[in-house]
């Protein structure tokens, strides 16, 4: 495996680790935070409160100004199967986006919640 | 509570603030010229003390003045059953919205000892500025925030200042112009609960 790949597979989200290769976007979801707001957010590892507290929402003009939206992406390696799921907390500014930085969770119960 | 008429500055207030220690000045001047003609620790007293203490006043007495008000403001809301939905401190005011009853709370940096809680429906206009100047890669804003005429008085509420221009599209910026949004739709939304 190249170095190349190597790098990618550390820097990139959606790179298998193991496989060096590119994973498949297999889920794309986008949800509310309510209980996230303008100037209080707080991150949180936990998969468990992602799980308790996001609201699916139909698209970004569900959500209130002031509240925070999470987009939620579930990749899966084709070769090895690996799943992971990458969390993306923002706050929706009228046609912008602030991205708080995304979070990497490997828990099948974040997985099994996505295909709920 | 206090229903009357908005009025952000108490001109009284503002006067003496100004004036007090001029007028401290003033007379401890004419004691050190009067008495201590020779000089000595008594001149030092009555000339250069109250200099100091009035530039003291100035920087630290309003706004010590201010942060304790500020303090009894939540108090009093509490003791009146006001639901502090949501609370808001400005540089020079305080906004606290109870949604549920329609009310809103404001108190200001020059009229601190008037606590006005009206109904939202008094607010006539809301919305929210995002001070957007320049064109190409020097659009940008120095200031965000909401405003809002209430009682035909406009009251300006910053969420961002700040002597540079920055990016439209900078963190803070835009962190500014959600908290500007999401005030504007909380007052109006306490606006129409107040049943206006």
């Amino acid at each position: 495996m190249g170095l190349f790949s190597r790098m990618l597979a550390r820097l990139q989200d959606n790179w298998c680790r193991d496989c060096k290769r590119e994973m498949e976007e297999a889920r794309r979801r986008l949800f509310a935070l309510p209980n996230q707001t303008v100037g209080h957010y707080v991150e949180h590892k936990d998969p468990g409160y992602y799980m308790e507290e996001l609201w699916t929402i139909e698209s970004k003009g569900d959500i209130p100004p002031g509240m925070y939206a999470c987009g939620a992406i579930q990749y899966r390696c084709p070769q090895c199967g690996r799943r992971i799921t990458v969390l993306d907390p923002f706050l929706p500014v009228r046609d912008k986006e602030k991205h708080e930085g995304a979070l990497v969770f490997e828990d099948r119960a974040l997985d099994d919640f996505l295909w709920r | 509570m206090n229903e009357a008429p908005v009025k952000k500055t108490n001109a009284v207030y503002l006067l003496l603030t100004i004036l007090v220690p001029i007028v401290f000045i003033a007379v401890m001047g004419f004691i050190g010229a009067a008495f201590f003609r020779d000089g000595g620790a008594g001149a030092v007293i009555c000339l250069l003390c109250p200099s100091v203490a009035a530039v003291a006043w100035w920087i630290l007495g309003p706004t010590a003045i201010w942060n304790q008000k500020k303090k009894k403001m939540m108090k009093d809301l509490d003791a009146q059953g006001f639901y502090r939905n949501q609370t808001f401190y400005g540089g020079n005011q305080t906004v606290v919205v109870d949604v549920q009853h329609g009310k809103v709370a404001l108190l200001f940096f020059w009229n601190p000892f008037e606590l006005f809680v009206l109904p939202a429906g008094r607010i006539t206009k809301a919305w929210a500025e995002d001070g957007a100047g320049g064109a190409g890669f020097m659009r940008g804003t120095n200031r965000v925030g909401f405003l809002f005429l209430i009682d035909n008085v406009k009251v300006r509420v910053n969420t961002f200042t700040s002597n540079q221009r920055w990016k439209m599209d900078d963190p803070k910026i835009l962190e500014a112009i959600s908290k500007a949004d999401m005030m504007v739709q909380i007052l109006e939304t306490a606006k129409q609960a107040s049943g206006s």
